[in-house]
């Protein structure tokens, strides 16, 4: 069973980004990026949540994405970003939800890093503040830094289409044009829907705004208020959808495409 | 008596918040300067914190998730870290403000140079935050805050003629000879330095650190309906008294002493002592608001865990980010750079980043998918989106402004 649900769901809107908590509900990071396996008839496949400096980084883009990776690439495997398989999900709602407890995780590492050559060394550091939560925990709660890696996570190869894995950030904001090299906007979201083994990619959502897709607007799964729905399906007016088959190539940092699509927001269109 | 308790994330947040060394100063600069003609900008400014407070308290109710979580969710990586950075630099210079004026407060009662006190403040800042449960560290200063209700006594003890100042209040002009540019330029100040969006970060974090749900809801709505006109009484308090002192003789008011000042004229020595007692700790309280609310900020647009509640050594990424930037703030304050312009400066241009904070909130409050049957109704929207317009031709005109007027 997958943690993602069974209707159509728009990843920028519902998944990336998100915060993601370990069995316990204690956080360990956030979605940071989304890798897909290109195998197989249709779409990409979801296959995995990308976490940590490394992925976000990515997805910055330019000198600062660079500088953020680099801090990721200071772990000492330096095998790429931890990916998190997406059957070891126990539940993608409003946070993502592990199944395994963050001893098991591999990561973060800096977390247990700096408990350890830090805040760990100054005097009081081991006593909760709190007189709420049981004192002591579970007493397994210092130097899980030299745990093995759990099994169950890998890590991510290099960014890049060419080994048959794609990640979000290699989509989201392309540009998308047609095959006269028209422009026909950016990539703003991708639709995954449930396609026997796993999700994959239906469709792109291109726009030429940021913000009225990113926010939901575009796509009715936010109301209100009054005013700001009006003034964002305004700007989402010439929102687009295009199917996953009406692409010819996916290079050069752009998507080119042989329609172009349909408007989107209609009310079949929401999730 | 645990009832009354259980307001102090309320108050202070408020008080940290409306009486900070920010609002002091400036409180007390355009009371001397125009008289009750900008009182109109705290009553705005009231409405429109509890409205999004209320928002982000019930929010972060619901959904566990405190504003900076949503602010990275719901507008993306790439635009939240430019919110964050703004957010960030923003109220870590504030921070520097506020240890700044908790020294220049006991400089007022010693006689001995502030810049003396920001390392000792610093120390007991990090004590503060290193040793204190967060609900000891709001009740201290929640209920030490209240020592600057002396303000409000001063106020009635010095017998102003109350009609006319409502006059001036109700029917605000541009008193005769002041530029209308700079009377914009102290109206955003003073609305920026009231409505900063520290005062969200930490609310909301600090409803996610009581373990409020929706049963809690009637608990967050009195804390924020008594916290924040409460603060908006005080910062109303301290521009009556500045301008029944100051605005008649044309005193100019422009530090920390001049704020307190006629409070002694009122009170005497038991005045004077209650006000400094009053100012330390709301800065004190505003330090520790401003502090937390960096390392709130980073943890939540990066998902580290966070919070007081947490135990430190899974939460050693916020403490250690605590830690450097408390350093920094008093290694910054120990510059000699005027606290008090660098306030006005940094809450003026606080008041352009506004609609990036507030516009995630309003956004999830509408979500019917993460909210359900708590997502806004028609009061909580309405007043939104009026506030949303409203801070967004603010933002629009902070840097004009700032231009034409030369900061005041």
């Amino acid at each position: 069973m997958s943690a993602l649900p069974d209707h159509p769901v728009h990843v920028a809107l519902r998944l990336l980004d998100r915060r993601v908590v370990d069995a316990d509900g204690e956080p360990v990071g956030r979605v940071d990026d989304l890798a897909f396996d290109r195998d197989g008839d249709g779409g990409p496949r979801l296959v995995g949540i990308l976490m940590g400096p490394e992925a976000l980084g990515g997805r910055l883009g330019g000198v600062l994405g660079g500088i953020v990776a680099g801090a990721g690439r200071l772990r000492p495997d330096g095998a790429g970003p931890p990916e998190v398989a997406i059957d070891e999900l126990d539940d993608a709602g409003p946070e993502v939800r592990l199944k395994a407890h963050r001893d098991e995780l591999p990561f973060p590492r800096s977390e247990g890093w700096v408990r350890e050559h830090v805040i760990g060394r100054i005097p009081g550091a081991t006593r909760s503040s709190s007189s709420g939560k049981e004192p002591g925990g579970d007493g397994g709660g210092t130097g899980p830094a030299d745990r093995p890696p759990g099994g169950r996570t890998s890590h991510a190869g290099g960014s890049g289409a060419d080994d048959g894995r794609i990640r979000a950030s290699d989509l989201l904001g392309t540009r998308v044009v047609d095959r006269d090299g028209r422009s026909l906007g950016r990539v703003r979201d991708l639709r995954l829907r449930v396609d026997g083994d796993g999700h994959r990619i239906e469709g792109l959502v291109m726009g030429r705004g940021v913000i009225a897709e990113r926010l939901g607007y575009a796509y009715g799964e936010v109301a209100g208020p009054w005013l700001l729905a009006v003034v964002m399906r305004r700007a989402a007016r010439r929102t687009r959808y295009l199917d996953w088959d009406a692409i010819d190539e996916l290079a050069g940092g752009r998507v080119t495409v042989r329609d172009d699509g349909r408007p989107y927001g209609s009310r079949e269109d929401r999730s | 008596m645990k009832k009354l308790l259980s307001l102090t994330l309320g108050i202070l947040t408020a008080v940290g918040a409306f009486i900070d060394i920010g609002d002091l100063v400036t409180d007390a600069l355009v009371g001397a300067r125009y008289g009750m003609n900008l009182a109109w900008v705290t009553v705005l400014a009231v409405i429109g914190i509890a409205t999004y407070a209320e928002m982000a308290g019930r929010v972060a109710a619901v959904t566990g998730r405190p504003v900076f979580d949503l602010v990275r969710e719901r507008l993306g990586a790439r635009v939240a870290l430019v919110d964050l950075a703004a957010s960030f630099g923003l109220t870590g210079l504030l921070l520097v403000a506020e240890l700044a004026g908790v020294a220049l407060a006991i400089e007022l009662a010693t006689s001995v140079s502030y810049l003396a006190w920001i390392p000792l403040v610093a120390v007991l800042v990090f004590v503060l935050v290193w040793r204190v449960p967060f609900k000891g560290m709001e009740r201290t200063y929640g209920v030490l805050g209240l020592a600057m209700l002396v303000f409000v006594w001063a106020a009635v003890a010095l017998g102003p003629d109350w009609g006319a100042l409502l006059r001036d209040a109700a029917t605000p002009n541009v008193p005769t000879g002041e530029p209308v540019p700079t009377y914009f330029f102290y109206a955003i100040a003073l609305l920026g330095a009231q409505m900063t969006p520290y005062e969200v970060f930490f609310f909301s974090s600090g409803a996610v650190e009581h373990g409020w749900t929706a049963e809690n809801f009637l608990e967050m709505r009195m804390n924020v309906l008594i916290g924040f006109p409460l603060g908006g009484l005080l910062a109303l308090a301290i521009q009556v008294v500045s301008a029944v002192v100051f605005h008649p003789v044309g005193a100019e008011a422009e530090s920390v002493a001049m704020t307190a000042l006629p409070v002694s004229v009122a009170l005497g020595q038991v005045g004077l002592a209650l006000a400094i007692v009053g100012i330390v700790a709301a800065t004190i309280g505003a330090t520790l608001e401003t502090l937390m609310s960096t390392g709130y900020t980073i943890a939540q647009y990066f998902g580290w865990p966070w919070g007081k509640f947490e135990k430190r050594e899974q939460a050693s990424r916020f403490n250690l980010v605590l830690i450097l930037v408390l350093l920094a703030a008093a290694g910054v304050g120990l510059t000699t750079l005027d606290p008090i312009r660098l306030t006005i400066f940094a809450v003026f241009l606080g008041a352009a980043t506004l609609p990036f904070t507030y516009l995630p909130v309003l956004v999830v409050a509408n979500d019917v998918r993460a909210m359900g049957e708590h997502r806004n109704g028609r009061l909580a929207n309405g007043i939104g989106s009026f506030y949303l317009v409203l801070l967004t031709v603010v933002s629009l005109a902070a840097v004009p402004l700032l231009v034409v007027t030369t900061a005041g």
